[in-house]
């Protein structure tokens, strides 16, 4: 099977002629010997046949035509070099195209609006003069506007209540996106202007202080109960304490504090270990609902974890409610492991030590533990741990000034 | 004399084991369905109608018949013939 230069034939054009003769037989034959390419050959009635033929060898053709008394008439022309001619005979149609496409494009390299979103307190009128100086307003040509960046920048500069500035085209729309400064909110304001003082949250004893400002009551050393003052915010004489100035206390109190946790930490442990082996399937969805396809991607794993990713397909914003589903198979075993009874105390004491520490806060640390009485009780190592720790221990009071 | 020229390129096909197409010059018809028919090593239209098409071949005439043909396509050494096919035959 030939299919020799299908396509070419639409460029180099093909004419459908009908012979009238009375040889035609001998005609088809040695047109084919001469290496005419016709195609398509139907016969109408005894003496007339019809059939397709390159334009170059129509011109070949007419030798032929006279040693077999053949008579030819074209009946349609086809391809490329007859569309032109005929394009030509309608240009005004090929010049509204054009007109079209220039229309197009013209319209579309200009600024049709712009849109400002995300402020609250710069009115858009100002953010819209700014624009403009940067050349960028309704009716410019868009390849006449700066890079973003740029944009972004110098309106940065000029906008000093904002906070980030994002400046991009959509289309015709140029949209500038503002993030205005936060103001400080009032109540949390009035808060740090109250005076206060330092009272202790718990028990403890005292292991450092460290106060900016006001008058501290206690020494390092001190045992202080739970709710004990411990910085004043009044500075001058203790014992006549309104009389002084007020400046209210700030400052940390570091307590040395003990703790004790209860840990269990069974012997046998289970993991989930994923081996690293993934594959993926794709499944089509409608309407939000997956549409399984059986056999398509069999699941060659026991046991797996999905992780699913939906892409639906967009109309620009528009989702559509139909699209496709990734869905990613990694395969997982599940790995047991033995403690033994020293490994299982490690453990549970690093995650007490971990819990406490996230209790404690950033100013927590632990001085020192002790591993209180481990058994094992039915698989499980139980044991009770003894912290030593330093936290701040400060609270906040507020003064409240006047009778 | 042709014919014992063509009896030993058969025979010598057959024990060389090469396609006899190749050997004897003989034609070979492909057919896809009844819808179309691919003729190869042919040496000519004899005649041709709607309803048959009758090629020279080494073997004598090969004659296809069937409804509405259409020659899609001829060169010097295959011709593919489409339309309501019914039947390929030799003929003498």
């Amino acid at each position: 099977m030939r299919h020799k230069n299908q396509w070419p034939q639409k460029i180099r054009g093909s004419l459908r002629i009908e012979l009238s003769g009375s040889e035609l037989t001998r005609f088809i034959n040695e047109a084919m010997a001469a290496g005419l390419e016709i195609s398509r050959i139907v016969r109408i009635s005894e003496e007339r046949i019809r059939l397709t033929i390159p334009v170059p060898d129509y011109l070949r053709l007419k030798p032929l035509l006279k040693r077999t008394g053949t008579r030819s008439r074209i009946l349609r022309k086809k391809g490329l070099p007859f569309w032109l001619l005929r394009l030509r005979r309608r240009q005004f149609f090929l010049w509204g195209i054009l007109l079209f496409f220039l229309f197009l494009f013209s319209l579309t390299s200009v600024v049709w609006s712009v849109e400002v979103e995300g402020n609250e307190t710069v009115p858009d009128k100002e953010i819209i003069r700014l624009l403009k100086q940067e050349g960028v307003f309704i009716g410019q040509l868009k390849h006449r506007i700066p890079d973003n960046e740029e944009v972004q920048y110098h309106l940065q500069t000029k906008l000093p209540q904002v906070s980030w500035v994002g400046f991009r085209m959509e289309g015709t729309r140029a949209i500038i996106t503002l993030v205005e400064k936060k103001r400080v909110d009032e109540r949390e304001k009035k808060e740090e202007d109250g005076p206060i003082n330092l009272v202790a949250k718990r028990g403890a004893m005292i292991y450092d202080l460290r106060v900016e400002r006001g008058r501290s009551v206690v020494n390092v050393n001190d045992v202080v109960k739970k709710g004990d003052l411990l910085v004043s915010g009044w500075y001058g004489n203790p014992e006549t304490s309104d009389k002084g100035k007020l400046v209210g206390a700030k400052g940390k109190v570091f307590g040395e504090v003990w703790y004790e946790s209860n840990v269990t930490v069974p012997l046998k442990q289970k993991r989930k270990v994923y081996t690293g082996n993934r594959e993926t399937a794709w499944y089509p969805y409608l309407a939000s609902k997956v549409v399984r396809i059986p056999y398509l991607f069999p699941e060659s794993y026991q046991q797996y974890e999905t992780i699913q990713k939906i892409h639906a397909i967009k109309i620009r914003h528009w989702e559509l409610p139909f699209g496709w589903v990734e869905e990613e198979r990694l395969e997982m075993k599940w790995v047991s492991r033995k403690l033994s009874v020293k490994q299982a105390v490690a453990l549970g004491k690093e995650r007490a030590r971990e819990d406490l520490l996230m209790k404690m806060g950033d100013d927590g640390r632990i001085l020192g533990e002790k591993v209180l009485h481990p058994h094992v009780d039915n698989d499980k190592v139980v044991m009770k741990i003894h912290f030593d720790a330093v936290e701040n221990i400060a609270a906040k009071q507020p003064i409240f000034q006047g009778e | 004399m042709r014919n014992l020229g063509s009896k030993m390129k058969k025979v010598a096909s057959d024990w060389l084991d090469i396609p006899q197409d190749i050997a004897a010059n003989l034609p070979r018809v492909l057919m896809i369905g009844p819808y179309r028919a691919h003729i190869e090593n042919h040496q000519g239209v004899e005649r041709f109608s709607r309803t048959e098409l009758r090629l020279k071949t080494a073997r004598g005439p090969l004659s296809v018949t069937g409804q509405k043909l259409v020659i899609h396509a001829i060169y010097p050494d295959e011709v593919w013939v489409e339309g309501e096919i019914t039947e390929v035959k030799f003929l003498g």
